[in-house]
C-alpha cells in the first residue's frame, strides 16, 4: 500500500511538472509573421 | 417611346432601403436569388414620369466597397461590371438620418465609380426629435450631388427622388476623393501602368478580386511598369483610405450635419444627453462601478465562507477516509487546498461578470467606451486603446492581441506596455482574501469599505495605465493618431441567456484554465514543502523536542512546532529564506516569498499556495482565511496587519506576475526586449510603492 501511494504521489508530481513546462514554453505562432504596422521592424 | 433606366438602391443594413423600395415600386416587385448563390435579388418597376421607366434594383446592405461578405461582393462585381444586364444607370445610395457619418463612407466610393449617385437621407422625421439640423445646399455643394430628404413612414421625398431619377443625366459624377492622397507613388505607378482607366475602379479591381471590363486582377498583377503588392500593405492602405474619407467626411459634415443633442425630445438622445454628459456621465460611471463593487462583497460573502469551510472540511473528511501515505497527504494538503483556492473564488468572478455582461446588453457599455476615449486622448492614448484597455478589466492576454487592430505600431506599443497594468479578474482572488483580512467591514453612509477599497484598486489600475502611456508617449512621440468609430446601440433591456451565458463562459474558463495551474503548481509545492535536504528536516522531532525540553506542551502544541521547523527546512522553506531578506523591507515573511515565487505563474495562485503552505504546517479543519488572520511574525504580532495587506495589494496592482502576458507580448512584438522591459520596469514600481506604503503605515 506505502508503495503504490508513493506510485501515485510520483505520477501526479511528474504530471503537474510536465503540464507547467508544457504551458509556458513559448511556441511560435504564425500570427505573428504578419506586420505589426507602420515603423514596426518584423 | 418609353425610357428604361436600371435605378440601384445601395445602402447601410438597417438605413430603411427595403422602406424605400416598397415606396417606389409598390407592388411591382419579384424576389429571386443572383446567379449560383443564395442572396436574395429584390427588384421592381416604377413609372417615373410619362415617357420613363425605371427597373430598381434592391442590392444587398452593405458597409463599404471593401466586400468581406458575399452579400457585398455583389454589390461591387455589379458596380464594376457595365456588361451586367443589371447595371444601373443611377445609383440611389439610403443612408440613415442618425448614421450619416458612417453612411457616407459608402456613398463616397459610389460617387467614385463615376455613377450619377443620388443621396437620399431616410428617416428625416426623427430630425427634430433627434435635435438635428442639415444644411441641404451646402451638402449638396460638398458631395457634389442631389440630396433628398425623405421619410417613407410620413410618405415625404418619393416624389422629388422620382423627379431627379428622370434627371439622373444632369447628375454630377466627378469622383470626390484623390487616390493618390493615400499612397502616392503606388497610386502614380497604377496610374501610369494604366493610363486611361479611373484610379479608383483599378484599386477596386486590385484588392477586391473582382473583374472591371476585360481588367482581370492577374493583368494588372502581371505588368511589367506596376508591381501589387503584399496582402498585408493592400489591407494597410485599405485601412488608409477609410481614414482618408472619414476625414474628408468629417469636414463636409462639420458644415452641413449638426446635432443639438440638448434640443432631442427622445428617450435614447435624453439618456444619452446624461449618460455621455461631459461631467455627469463620469458621476454616473463612477456611482454603478460603487454599486457594482459593493454588490461583489455583500453578495458573494456567504457563498465564499460556504466554500471555504467545506473545502476544510473535505480535507479532513479526505484524511480520515484514505489509508494513511504521501498520496492521502499530498491530496488532501496539496490538491484539496489548492483547488480551494480556486473554487472560493467561483461566486465574485461570476457576479462581476454578471453586471459587466448586463452593462453591455443593455448598451450602455458603448458609452462608457465613448467616455474614456475622449479622457483619454488628453492622455496621449486614442480610440482605440479603449476597447484593449477594458478588455484587460477580464484578462491581459486577450487585450494584448486585441491591439491589433492599431494600425499605429508606436501607439499599439505602447497600448500593449500599459494593458498589463487595468485590473484582470486573475488579481481579484489576492485583492478579495486581503481586503476582507485588513479592511474593517463597516459602512459609511451605506458605503462598505471593503467595496470602496476594491473599487479603488480597479482605479488605482487604470490611472496607472494611462499615467504609463503618457510618460511612453513623450518618449516615443507618436505623430499619427489612429480613428475609433463606435455606433452607438439603442438601450434595451438585457436577455437573461446571454447573461447567463457570459456568465458560464468566463466562469468555466476560470475554472479550467487557472484551476489547472493552480492545480499543478499545489502539487509540486506540496512535494516542496513536505521534503528538505539535510539533518534538520529528517529530525525535526528530536531537534524540536531537545529545544522544548524543559517546557511542557500539549501533544498538538508539539505537533504544530515539529510542522513548522520542517516547513521552515523543506526545500520551499529553503527557497523563501533565500528570498526573505529582499521582501522583509515590505513586511511579508519567508511563506509570503514563496507565494509571491509561485504566482509569477499566474497572480490567482498566490492565494492557493499559502494554503498548501499553511495546510502542510497546520491543522485542515481551519479555513484558508482563518489561517492567513492567525498568522504570526516571530515577534508574535499578526502578518496580514493593515501595513502589509494594504502594500501587498499595491504590489500586485502593479507587478508583472503573469508569464502567460509576458508570453503574449513577446508573440505580439516578435522581440524580448519589450517583455524583459515590461517586467524590469513593472517589478521596481512595484516593490517601491509596497516598500514606502508599508513603511509609512506599520
Amino acid at each position: 500500500m506505502e508503495v503504490l501511494q508513493h506510485v501515485l504521489a510520483s505520477l501526479l508530481g511528474l504530471w503537474s511538472l510536465y503540464f507547467l513546462i508544457r504551458k509556458f514554453v513559448v511556441k511560435n505562432n504564425p500570427a505573428t509573421q504578419k506586420s505589426c504596422g507602420k515603423d514596426c521592424g518584423c | 417611346m418609353i425610357n428604361n433606366i436600371n435605378v440601384a438602391l445601395i445602402g447601410n443594413p438597417n438605413t430603411g432601403k427595403t422602406s424605400v423600395f416598397n415606396a417606389l415600386t409598390g407592388l411591382n416587385q419579384k424576389v429571386g436569388n443572383y446567379p449560383g448563390i443564395t442572396v436574395e435579388k429584390k427588384q421592381g418597376s416604377c413609372r417615373l414620369d410619362r415617357g420613363t421607366k425605371a427597373r430598381i434594383l434592391d442590392l444587398p446592405g452593405t458597409y463599404s466597397l471593401n466586400a468581406s461578405s458575399m452579400d457585398e461582393s455583389v454589390v461591387v462585381e455589379l458596380l464594376l461590371n457595365k456588361n451586367d444586364l443589371d447595371f444601373p444607370d443611377v445609383a440611389v445610395v439610403v443612408t440613415d438620418v442618425e448614421n450619416l457619418k458612417r453612411n457616407l463612407l459608402l456613398f463616397t466610393q459610389i460617387k467614385d465609380l463615376e455613377i450619377p449617385t443620388v443621396l437620399v437621407i431616410n428617416m428625416s422625421d426623427q430630425m427634430p426629435r433627434k435635435g438635428i439640423k442639415i444644411d441641404l445646399e451646402k451638402l449638396e455643394e460638398q458631395l457634389q450631388t442631389r440630396v433628398i430628404l425623405m421619410s417613407t413612414r410620413q410618405k415625404t421625398g418619393i416624389d422629388q427622388l422620382k423627379q431627379v431619377l428622370v434627371a439622373y443625366r444632369k447628375l454630377n459624377t466627378t469622383p470626390l476623393f484623390d487616390p493618390t492622397t493615400i499612397d502616392e507613388s503606388y497610386f502614380e505607378s497604377l496610374q501610369k501602368a494604366f493610363p486611361n482607366q479611373s484610379l479608383y475602379k483599378l484599386w477596386l479591381v486590385i484588392t477586391q478580386d473582382v473583374n472591371f471590363t476585360k481588367l482581370e486582377r492577374q493583368k494588372v498583377a502581371d505588368s511589367t511598369e506596376f508591381k501589387t503588392q503584399s496582402k498585408s500593405y493592400l489591407k494597410k492602405l485599405q485601412q488608409r483610405e477609410t481614414i482618408k474619407r472619414y476625414q474628408t467626411i468629417n469636414k463636409t459634415l462639420k458644415e452641413a450635419y449638426t446635432v443639438n443633442r440638448e434640443e432631442a425630445t427622445d428617450l435614447r438622445s435624453k439618456l444619452d444627453n446624461l449618460l455621455i454628459h461631459k461631467y455627469w456621465g463620469y458621476v454616473i460611471f463612477f456611482m454603478i462601478l460603487l454599486s457594482i463593487f459593493q454588490a461583489i462583497f455583500d453578495w458573494s460573502s456567504i457563498p465564499m465562507d460556504f466554500i471555504d469551510s467545506s473545502f476544510a472540511q473535505l480535507s479532513e473528511w479526505t484524511k480520515q477516509q484514505l489509508p494513511p501515505g504521501v498520496f492521502t497527504d499530498l491530496i488532501a494538503e496539496g490538491v484539496i487546498s489548492g483547488l480551494g483556492g480556486i473554487v472560493i473564488f467561483i461566486p465574485q468572478i461570476a457576479f462581476l461578470f454578471m453586471f459587466i455582461s448586463i452593462l453591455e446588453e443593455t448598451g450602455y457599455m458603448s458609452r462608457v467606451v465613448f467616455l474614456m476615449d475622449r479622457g483619454l486622448r488628453k492622455f496621449g492614448l486614442s480610440g482605440k486603446s479603449v476597447v484593449p484597455l477594458i478588455s484587460g478589466t477580464a484578462c491581459a492576454i486577450p487585450a494584448v492581441m486585441a491591439t491589433r487592430n492599431i494600425e499605429n505600431w508606436k501607439e499599439r506599443l505602447i497600448t500593449i506596455l500599459v494593458v498589463p497594468f487595468t485590473t484582470c479578474s486573475a488579481r481579484l482572488p489576492v485583492y478579495m482574501i486581503l481586503i476582507s483580512l485588513v479592511i474593517p467591514d463597516d459602512r459609511f453612509l451605506g458605503i462598505n469599505y471593503q467595496g470602496l477599497t476594491l473599487m479603488g484598486l480597479y482605479f488605482l489600475g487604470f490611472l496607472m495605465a494611462i499615467l504609463s502611456a503618457s510618460i511612453l508617449n513623450g518618449f516615443m512621440k507618436t505623430r499619427y493618431k489612429s480613428y475609433f468609430v463606435v455606433e452607438m446601440p439603442n438601450y434595451k433591456l438585457p436577455l437573461l441567456k446571454n447573461v447567463a451565458l457570459t456568465v458560464w463562459e468566463k466562469t468555466h474558463s476560470f475554472v479550467t484554465e487557472a484551476g489547472k495551474i493552480i492545480l499543478a503548481i499545489s502539487v509540486l509545492l506540496w512535494f516542496m514543502a513536505s521534503f528538505g535536504p539535510g539533518k534538520n528536516f529528517a529530525n525535526a522531532e528530536e531537534i524540536i523536542s531537545q529545544q522544548y525540553a524543559s517546557q511542557s506542551m500539549s501533544k498538538t502544541e508539539f505537533e504544530n512546532k515539529v510542522a513548522s521547523f520542517r516547513l521552515e527546512n523543506s526545500y520551499i522553506g529553503i527557497l523563501g529564506k533565500t528570498v526573505a531578506p529582499l521582501i522583509r523591507p515590505l513586511g511579508y515573511d519567508w511563506k509570503i516569498g514563496i507565494a509571491l515565487i509561485s504566482s509569477f505563474a499566474a497572480r490567482e495562485v498566490f492565494v492557493g499556495t499559502l494554503a498548501t503552505i499553511y495546510s502542510v504546517e497546520q491543522d485542515e479543519t481551519e479555513t484558508i482565511k482563518k489561517r492567513m488572520g492567525r498568522e504570526l511574525r516571530s515577534d508574535g504580532t499578526l502578518l496580514f496587519n493593515t501595513a502589509t495587506g494594504v502594500s501587498l495589494m499595491l504590489f500586485y496592482a502593479f507587478a508583472m506576475q503573469c508569464m502567460s502576458t509576458l508570453a503574449i507580448v513577446k508573440k505580439e512584438t516578435n522581440s524580448w526586449k519589450w517583455p524583459a522591459i515590461q517586467l524590469f520596469s513593472m517589478s521596481i514600481i512595484a516593490y517601491i510603492v509596497a516598500l514606502i506604503t508599508y513603511q509609512i503605515l506599520k
